[in-house]
């Protein structure tokens, strides 16, 4: 069981930080959906719960064994009340500049869910 | 017709994506409408690359210009295919 907490302000180091997660956690089968998992949930956390304030953090959490990972991003904001996630997105919809995150997220993970400021995705590991 | 041939970089996302956009304004701006976009290089795609894409169809499209897509790695294909954008645009 590997676990740990990461703190950033601003997205500045964010590349970094997705690397060293994947790394330390030897999941090269997964990387590419790990860092989309990681990439929208860390940008939404700056973007949507803190306003693009970069003096606010953002806590990243994740715990990890040998077939499942939970990662825990947690932001200033006052959480995501009222949200639904579409399962697919409608043709009105299709050519939005924006709104595709949390989307992504729900398609990538096996499981999400919203306490208070806090998004908790869960995700199987492929194991070869 | 007056192609202009672009790279997508490596790791389309936040960052990279602000200033692609940036670029293909200022492109556009100069009287460009005609793009293909060669994805050879790009292993990685997040949501702000894809609104940046959606940004640059619209505007092609308002100008009578076009917009192709070659060379798309197949996970990357895959996050075209989940949010549909396979169906909008041009894919080579």
């Amino acid at each position: 069981m590997k676990k740990n907490e990461v703190t950033l302000y601003g997205l500045n180091n964010y590349k970094q930080v997705i690397d060293d997660v994947v790394n330390e956690l030897n999941i090269s089968d997964d990387c590419f959906d790990i860092k989309l998992l990681l990439t929208e949930s860390l940008t939404n956390a700056f973007k949507h719960g803190n306003n693009g304030d970069e003096n606010k953090p953002i806590y990243l959490r994740y715990v990890c064994n040998d077939t499942n990972i939970e990662f825990e991003i947690e932001d200033c904001g006052n959480g995501f009340e009222n949200l639904s996630i579409p399962n697919k997105l409608s043709d009105e919809n299709l050519l939005n500049d924006c709104g595709r995150g949390l989307f992504l997220i729900n398609c990538i993970a096996d499981k999400i869910e919203f306490k208070d400021n806090k998004l908790v995705i869960q995700k199987y590991l492929n194991v070869g | 017709m007056n192609e202009v041939r672009i790279s997508i970089p490596e790791n389309f996302a936040v960052d990279e994506a602000a200033e692609f956009r940036q670029n293909m304004n200022n492109l556009i701006n100069e009287g460009n409408k005609n793009f293909a976009l060669n994805f050879n290089s790009c292993t990685f795609i997040d949501s702000t690359g894809l609104g940046v894409l959606v940004g640059i169809y619209k505007k092609c499209n308002e100008l009578n210009g076009s917009l192709t897509l070659n060379s798309i790695n197949p996970k990357v294909m895959k996050i075209f295919e989940l949010t549909r954008l396979d169906n909008v645009f041009e894919i080579k």
